[in-house]
């Protein structure tokens, strides 16, 4: 595990930062680091520089120091609120009961986030009815300088160009940008771990924040930097440097393969509980759905009214329609807002949306029938997104000939794999032979394929369905 | 919105957390944002608005912050409501509308308010806030002029409670 905490691979540490170490060869030589971590726990000195926050040594290497103290009994070894007080309310070990792996599904507004994106979140005790929006929210990702050019964007992205670090958010910040601002359904995973396993996780985390690795779109990316950390403390493999490719999915399906063979095993699985967070689109695709037929027309009418005086379209109502159509309208302005970016809005579409909140507002509050939203599918329940594959292919007007090929991520527009009428594929190729001549020939190669149609129309504003 | 992100990074810029004194007067929106910063309040550096799925964004400075190293006045009480009332401006604002939602439960949470008190004080902030909308300029202000009196307004009514 030593070699693990230190991220060692071929050789050399991961880790870029000269001051994650405590020797001067710490990043080559392991041993030359343990040697000085055991030093300075006893000297205490060191050279470690923050701004703020604790700065005895074991507060900065919490993990380091409690493998250690578990393998060689440090003398007076303690990790609390009067040697540690940031990293203690920080860590909140006594408020979290748990550890979730978090899958963000695709976004195709943005290549970097196309394969979808992986969050670890530490959960706080009794949180559920507030959807955890002050769990300590953990992600990595590259960092980009403004104003970036798109091509070395993409270059430096594929070709290990950039720098990138673990960094902490509460969730709700996520919250606001995945499923109120980009549309997109999470899932969260939450895991059956020990409590030294959590304890470690948290741990290793507080020491990797704002550490340096360097970042390559396509292996050393979100999904398999978070399965190195997680495999540090599970006695499976959620990664392998053997693959070449590594996306937020298979790391969910590699959960789901651990999960499975421990209960095989008649032990407790990696999985304790699956949600589904579906985005603030899908919620209001079915806010709308269930207003009565009566409460529809008023929608159209009042959104047709636009810069007109609507509030007399809604006085024949009684208050319950008027509020379930109001609560309509709100959130499709909402999501006009968000969709056309609000910095940019429309100042009318913004003045609409004032107009519909005022009325709202003069209404009385109302606790909220939730909203009924059907589950999609999560990672762990559809096909892996990459696959070789071999086939015998038939063609009108040419002979059948035997194909093999390889994708390294295909979300398809039908079937369990669905991106819900997108399409996604990368690097896809597949070779043919020729069974008279034996010539070997690319029958198809897809760099990057992307089809991209509105997954749900909402019926009432009679919005094209293509985009 | 099927635009690259690159086109959204200049959306929200911020300010990062500069400073390591902090006076202990309560302090507004505004002063607290000077200290801080927002949106990087509390945890890392990241544009307001921007897309920031598998990247962060570079403001100039290498230097990066988290949790553990931001200044302590910068991460409990009034700034971690200021960034939450800044950060969540629209969900906030949603939620107020209907009276009821996970993000006003949330908002009476870090005011203070028990299970008790949070539909008095729901109540008391809707009221007050509908006369916020009400204003003529209201569809102008921009989301910090909003936060700004919306932070006023949940800090007078929890300590007029």
């Amino acid at each position: 595990m030593w070699k693990d905490l230190l991220h060692f691979h071929r050789g050399h540490s991961l880790i870029l930062d000269k001051d994650f170490f405590l020797s001067g060869r710490g990043r080559l030589d392991p041993q030359a680091e343990m040697e000085a971590t055991i030093e300075v726990y006893f000297i205490r000195e060191h050279k470690i520089k923050r701004e703020s926050g604790d700065t005895d040594i074991v507060c900065i290497y919490p993990a380091r120091y409690t493998w250690l103290n578990e393998k060689l009994g440090l003398p007076n070894f303690r990790i609390d609120a009067d040697v540690c007080p940031v990293l203690t309310q920080w860590a909140r070990l006594d408020q979290i009961e748990s550890v979730s792996v978090l899958y963000v599904s695709g976004y195709l507004g943005n290549p970097a986030s196309s394969f979808g994106h992986v969050l670890l979140n530490l959960k706080i005790k009794g949180q559920d009815e507030l959807m955890g929006l002050f769990d300590t929210s953990i992600t990595y990702g590259a960092t980009v300088p403004l104003n970036e050019n798109i091509l070395l964007y993409v270059l430096k992205g594929l070709f290990g160009g950039y720098y990138a670090t673990f960094s902490d958010k509460f969730f709700y910040t996520h919250d606001q940008v995945y499923t109120n601002r980009e549309f997109r359904d999470m899932w969260e995973y939450t895991l059956e771990l020990t409590d030294f396993e959590k304890k470690m996780l948290i741990y290793h985390i507080a020491e990797l924040l704002t550490k340096k690795f360097r970042y390559y779109f396509l292996s050393a990316n979100c999904a398999q930097r978070m399965a190195v950390l997680l495999d540090i403390f599970l006695d499976e493999n959620l990664h392998s440097y053997r693959y070449p490719a590594y996306v937020p999915e298979e790391l969910f399906h590699q959960m789901e393969i651990i999960d499975t063979e421990r209960r095989n095993k008649n032990k407790s699985g990696l999985i304790k509980s699956i949600r589904y967070i579906p985005s603030a689109q899908r919620y209001l695709f079915y806010e709308t759905e269930r207003l009565t037929g009566e409460e529809r027309k008023t929608f159209r009418d009042v959104m047709k009214s636009q810069q007109e005086d609507f509030s007399p379209l809604l006085d024949e109502l009684d208050t319950q329609s008027r509020i379930n159509i109001l609560n309509a309208l709100l959130a499709y302005q909402y999501y006009k807002l968000m969709a056309s970016n609000e910095a940019e809005a429309d100042q009318r579409l913004k003045e609409f949306k004032n107009k519909i909140l005022l009325a709202r507002l003069g209404l009385p509050a109302q606790k909220e029938n939730p909203v009924t939203i059907p589950e999609i599918p999560s990672p762990r329940e559809v096909s892996p997104p990459s696959s070789f594959n071999t086939g015998l292919v038939f063609e009108r007007g040419n002979d059948p000939f035997p194909s093999a090929g390889v994708t390294v991520f295909r979300k398809e527009s039908v079937g369990m794999n669905a991106l819900e009428y997108n399409e996604l594929v990368a690097l896809n190729l597949v070779i043919g032979v020729r069974s008279d001549s034996g010539r070997v020939f690319v029958d198809t190669f897809d760099f990057l394929k992307i089809s991209d149609f509105k997954t749900y129309c909402i019926k009432e504003t009679k919005e094209n369905p293509l985009s | 919105m099927k635009k690259v992100a690159i086109m959204m990074l200049l959306v929200g810029m911020m300010i990062a957390a500069t400073s390591s004194s902090y006076a202990t007067e309560t302090k507004d929106l505004q002063g607290i944002y000077e200290q801080c910063g927002l949106g990087g309040l509390l945890f890392p550096r990241w544009p307001v608005g921007a897309s920031v799925s598998n990247f962060t964004w570079d403001f100039g400075s290498t230097a990066s912050t988290s949790g553990l190293t931001t200044p302590d006045a910068c991460k409990g009480g009034q700034a971690k409501l200021a960034a939450y009332i800044y950060n969540s401006y629209d969900s906030i604002e949603k939620d107020l509308a209907k009276g009821d939602g996970k993000y006003l439960d949330m908002l009476s949470m870090l005011s203070g308010k028990t299970t008790e008190e949070k539909d008095a004080f729901i109540q008391d902030v809707r009221t007050q806030f509908r006369a916020i909308v009400a204003r003529d300029n209201y569809s102008s202000l921009s989301r910090l002029e909003k936060a700004k009196l919306v932070f006023a307004l949940v800090t007078g009514v929890t300590n007029n409670s």
